[in-house]
C-alpha cells in the first residue's frame, strides 16, 4: 500500500483538525495518495472528543488564562491536551484495513506499538484504541470513516505533564486531591519517563511504517493547505462546532 | 433533570442527561468518549428516545442502529437503558 508520508510540522489546532479533513477530501477524490503525516500543536490545545460535552470536560477560563487552544474532533474519544506529544494521522480508504473497526484499530496501531518495541519500550496494544506499557497508557487513538475513507490519529506522549492537564479539564476542584494526581501520574507514561527521545521515536517509527507501508516522502499540497485553511475558520475554529455539544 | 455519569467496565466513559414522567423520557442527551460509527446517528438516538417508555430504550437504540448500520463502540444500548433505569427520578 502506497503511502504519502510527512514529516512532523507543526500547526494550530483548528488547522490539524482541518488538514485530516481537507486530506481525506483528496484521498477520497483520487487527487491525493493515502496519507500518513506527523505533527505537533501549538499553541497547545486540548482536543475533545466529538460526543464530549464543552463545559462539562473543559475548564475555558483555565485555557483562557494559560493560552491554550481548544478543538473538538471528528471523532470520538476523550478529552487529550496535547502538548510534548507526537501526533499522527492516517488516511486511507476504509478497504485497506478490516472491516471490523476494533480490528483495524490493532492493525493501526501495530505500527506504533512495533517502534517502541525497537526502542527496548514494552508496549502492547490495548483494546480498544490504547497502546500500554504495563499498565501504563503511552498512547491513545480515535478513529472515524466517512465516505469510504478512514481517519486514525492518535498521540505518543513524550513528556506528562498531569498538573497542567488537570487544571484544563473539568474535573470538580474539590476532587483533585494528591491521591488522585498521584493516581493518574501512576497510569500514563512517556518516552522521556521511559528513558527514550523524540528524536528515536521518529527514526524508529519511520523503519515500522516503512515495513508495513510503501511510504514515499512528500509535503502537502498548497490546495490541501488553502482548503484547510478555510476549513479551520468556517468549523474547527468556530464557536458553533466546538460548543456543539 | 438527572445528570449521571457511569463508566462501562470495558468500555468508556458516558454522561446522560434525561428527564422522565411516569418512566417515559421526556428529554435525553448523551455525551462521553465513547465511539459511534457513523457518529451523526447519535442526533436521530437522541430524537428517537423522546416519549419512549424506559423498558423500551435498548429496543429503540438498537433498531435505529440496524437501518442506520451504525455501531456503538464502548457502550451498548443495554448500558444506557440500565443507566437511566438506575437513576431516573420523576419530574
Amino acid at each position: 500500500m502506497k503511502f504519502r508520508y510527512i514529516p512532523v510540522q507543526t500547526f494550530s489546532g483548528a488547522m490539524n483538525m482541518a488538514l485530516d479533513e481537507a486530506i481525506m477530501k483528496r484521498v477520497r477524490s483520487g487527487e491525493s495518495l493515502p496519507t500518513i503525516r506527523l505533527y505537533k500543536w501549538k499553541p497547545s490545545c486540548v482536543s475533545i472528543g466529538y460526543f464530549q460535552g464543552l463545559k462539562q470536560e473543559i475548564d475555558e477560563d483555565a485555557c483562557d488564562k494559560y493560552e491554550v487552544d481548544i478543538v473538538r474532533r471528528q471523532t470520538g474519544g476523550g478529552a487529550v491536551y496535547h502538548d510534548a506529544e507526537i501526533t499522527y494521522s492516517l488516511i486511507a480508504p476504509t478497504s485497506y484495513f478490516a472491516k471490523d473497526i476494533k480490528k483495524s484499530y490493532q492493525e493501526i496501531c501495530s505500527s506504533i506499538v512495533n517502534a517502541l518495541v525497537d526502542l527496548g519500550i514494552m508496549a502492547e496494544f490495548s483494546p480498544i484504541n490504547d497502546i500500554m506499557v504495563g499498565p501504563q497508557k503511552i498512547s491513545g487513538n480515535a478513529q472515524t470513516r466517512k465516505e469510504g475513507i478512514l481517519l486514525q490519529h492518535g498521540t505518543i506522549l513524550v513528556k506528562v505533564d498531569v498538573d497542567k492537564m488537570f487544571s484544563l479539564l473539568k474535573v470538580g476542584k474539590e476532587k483533585i486531591s494528591d491521591k488522585l494526581v498521584a493516581s493518574v501520574k501512576k497510569a500514563v507514561t512517556s518516552l522521556e519517563l521511559q528513558g527514550r527521545s523524540e528524536e528515536e521515536f521518529l527514526v524508529a517509527f519511520k523503519k515500522s511504517l516503512s515495513a508495513d507501508y510503501n511510504l514515499i516522502e512528500g509535503d502537502y499540497e498548497d490546495i490541501e493547505l488553502e482548503d484547510a485553511k478555510i476549513i479551520a475558520a468556517e468549523k474547527y475554529g468556530s464557536l458553533e462546532w466546538i460548543g456543539m455539544r | 433533570m438527572v445528570v449521571v455519569a457511569k463508566k462501562i467496565v470495558g468500555g468508556k466513559l458516558i454522561k446522560l442527561s434525561f428527564t422522565t414522567k411516569d418512566d417515559f423520557l421526556v428529554t435525553f442527551k448523551l455525551y462521553g468518549d465513547f465511539f459511534l460509527h457513523p457518529e451523526n446517528t447519535l442526533d436521530l438516538i437522541e430524537q428517537r428516545l423522546v416519549g419512549v417508555h424506559t423498558s423500551e430504550i435498548a429496543s429503540v437504540i438498537q433498531r435505529v442502529l440496524d437501518v442506520c448500520e451504525a455501531e456503538f463502540i464502548g457502550v451498548t444500548p443495554q448500558d444506557i437503558q440500565e443507566v437511566i433505569e438506575t437513576h431516573e427520578v420523576d419530574s
